[in-house]
């Protein structure tokens, strides 16, 4: 294939084609480092108001779930860059194999997160509200600590479950990628870890600080 | 081939090796405290952004945004934490009769 036909009429080449695609991913996961930065804002503002209360809730949630999902994250961030690795050096049936394995373990960590870890918090009576089931005087805080769980893990849960989607397309579409033409899975991957990236600042902030000394 | 994936297999080496240093200062080591999680913290996602990203070969344009990520997050963080960091006294509710 000739260098015109790998690439769209408005690119000078098909690396000038790479570039723009890995610049314009970069500049959305910039705006999305943005999106995340109010919710760890607020849980400098919601920790520090009361740090005691707050981490008394801190302390509620299940550790080791928590632990085997970081894990689950990093192994899967390492698959897909696997995959990218056998794609580039022109192996298909590779990359597919381990993107199917990336997959797996996205899914793993969705399985944990909201079907086994929420489910006990929800039995515990940890979400917020009128049947809270911390009382005393750390009730207050461990509300707000709880309010910012809830809703850091559904906003972290629902792009995971994007990044799923993508790349179960990125393995539906395998057959038209090359070692020479396979931006996608390259943009695709920076996504995925991204979304591993964001995990690994609010693991610390939801199961470690409130119990560290 | 090979070279990459033994790189990938020791950037997630580090990667899980830096989780269980996480671990360790929370529980074996409270001298570190804190400070020492979120530090460590930090240490993975540099890890995850140069070993499973790839910045380090990106051109001129990717570092420019990514540096950009990093300093609008320090501002919002940084003067955003300022009041909570700073102040000692906090308003208290007083109890009607």
């Amino acid at each position: 294939m000739s260098d015109a036909a790998a690439h769209e009429f408005q690119f000078s080449s098909a690396e000038h084609r790479r570039e723009t695609a890995i610049s314009g991913i970069w500049l959305f996961l910039a705006t999305e480092a943005l999106f995340f930065g109010p919710i760890f804002l607020s849980w400098i503002y919601a920790r520090f108001a009361d740090p005691n209360a707050f981490d008394a809730g801190g302390r509620q949630t299940e550790l080791t779930i928590g632990v085997t999902n970081t894990a689950l994250l990093i192994a899967s961030s390492f698959a897909y860059s696997v995959g990218l690795a056998f794609m580039e050096f022109g192996s298909r049936r590779g990359m597919v194999l381990w993107l199917l394995v990336a997959w797996a373990l996205g899914a793993a960590f969705i399985g944990l997160k909201f079907g086994v870890e929420w489910r006990m918090d929800l039995a515990k009576g940890l979400f917020p509200g009128a049947n809270f089931s911390v009382h005393g005087p750390s009730r207050n805080g461990a509300q707000l600590f709880f309010a910012f769980y809830f809703f850091s893990t559904a906003l972290h849960g629902l792009h995971l479950l994007v990044g799923l989607a993508l790349l179960a397309w990125i393995i539906f579409q395998a057959r038209r990628f090359t070692a020479e033409r396979h931006s996608p899975v390259r943009v695709v991957g920076l996504y995925w870890t991204f979304i591993d990236v964001i995990w690994l600042i609010l693991f610390p902030l939801i199961y470690l600080i409130g119990r560290a000394s | 081939m090979t070279a990459i994936v033994l790189r990938l297999v020791a950037v997630a080496s580090l990667m899980f090796a830096l989780l269980a240093a996480e671990l360790a200062a929370t529980f074996a080591f409270p001298g570190w405290g804190r400070g020492g999680v979120a530090m460590i913290a930090a240490a993975m996602v540099g890890v995850a952004a140069f070993g499973f990203m790839d910045l380090r070969q990106e051109g001129v344009v990717v570092w420019l945004f990514a540096a950009a990520a990093v300093l609008w997050l320090i501002i919002l963080l940084g003067l955003g934490s300022l009041d909570p960091l700073t102040r000692t006294l906090y308003p208290t509710v007083i109890a009607v009769p």
